[in-house]
């Protein structure tokens, strides 16, 4: 019997594209998002009024990842901003292979692009892989729970930002959006953590300037 | 549920070592990997049992059905940005235990990677 040293990283695979998108990225000087969160968190709704919101100032795409339906990109596209659907067929997450593909469809600026990829709907699976992202972004409705940080610790530790959703519920549950809070620093204290109503329109003005502010720290 | 993509990619990552060490003359006569030695650290959501059967049914009918995957799970770890201290945490809080704050650096728990292989080979 002989033993061998392989010392190999298992994702090695997909890190290979990551790091291709991360060199195309960074040729256009264009930032990427990758916005995590559970099935009915507000991730779509969120992307309809913060788009709008930073039109002008970034150009903005879409990669909507889904397991089925090309609705989100449908609801996404009326915001005449360059959507691509990407459906799983029953896959948790998205690969960075697949991520690398669709982004090198898209008529990326020389400057000043903002792709937001809208990860499938899951808190689990799409937080273990990296897809070339400038950063993770973590969408949580308060009706989801104030525990959830503590359940799915990988993603609060992986992303950039918080972005608690739903917060015009908030007068309508038992819950208390401190503890919501408390939770997420217990998991990553230095996680800056963003209320909003995308109903409403609360906090998104807030959550604008922090991705404008992305360009100088990513 | 995702073990099956990770799975995936520890039974590539093997047919590439095997197709190496087939070209060394030692192995000339026949290798066989009989046990594939995996670091997984905590901070990965990954169900050991989950893995371990996917592992049996991906390498159904390949050089190293049978052989054996060992998970070796390394505990998290942080280093604190406030007091210096470095060691293991308990899951989820992320909290230096010497001085309480949260300002920490994740020093372990992050491994996913293939450590060794052992192999059996015919010798003359």
């Amino acid at each position: 019997m002989m033993n061998i040293k392989v010392y190999k990283n298992i994702l090695s695979a997909n890190e290979e594209w990551a790091k291709k998108t991360r060199e195309l990225l960074s040729n256009k000087k264009t930032l990427m998002w990758n916005i995590i969160g559970s099935p009915g968190a507000g991730k779509t709704a969120l992307l309809e009024r913060l788009i709008p919101a930073l039109d002008g100032r970034l150009s903005c795409f879409v990669l909507e990842g889904d397991v089925e339906t090309t609705n989100d990109a449908e609801r996404l596209a009326r915001l005449n901003i360059d959507v691509r659907q990407i459906i799983t067929h029953g896959a948790c997450h998205l690969g960075a292979e697949t991520i690398y593909k669709a982004l090198s469809e898209l008529a990326l600026p020389g400057d000043g692009g903002c792709v937001f990829v809208e990860n499938v709907g899951n808190l689990v699976c799409p937080s273990e892989f990296d897809i070339g992202e400038n950063g993770k972004i973590a969408v949580l409705s308060v009706t989801e729970g104030e525990d959830k940080p503590l359940k799915y610790p990988l993603l609060f530790r992986e992303a950039k930002a918080v972005i608690l959703t739903k917060i015009d519920l908030v007068p309508h549950l038992d819950v208390d959006t401190t503890v919501y809070r408390t939770n997420i620093q217990k998991i990553n204290a230095k996680l800056p953590v963003f209320e909003v109503s995308a109903r409403r329109g609360e906090g998104i003005e807030n959550l604008k300037q922090w991705f404008l502010s992305g360009f100088e720290k990513y | 549920m995702h073990e099956l993509v990770f799975c995936e990619n520890i039974v590539r990552i093997l047919h590439e070592q095997y197709k190496k060490l087939m070209k060394k003359k030692e192995f000339a006569s026949g290798v066989r990997i009989e046990r594939v030695g995996v670091a997984l650290g905590e901070l990965h959501q990954i169900v050991p049992e989950s893995l371990l059967a996917a592992y049996e049914i991906l390498t159904k009918d390949t050089p190293f059905a049978g052989s054996k995957l060992e998970l070796r799970i390394i505990p998290c770890a942080v280093s604190c940005n406030s007091c210096g201290w470095n060691g293991v945490i308990k899951m989820p809080f992320f909290i230096c235990k010497s001085c309480g704050k949260g300002d920490v650096d994740v020093s372990g728990g992050n491994e996913l990677y293939i450590d060794n292989i052992e192999v059996e080979y015919d010798e003359h």
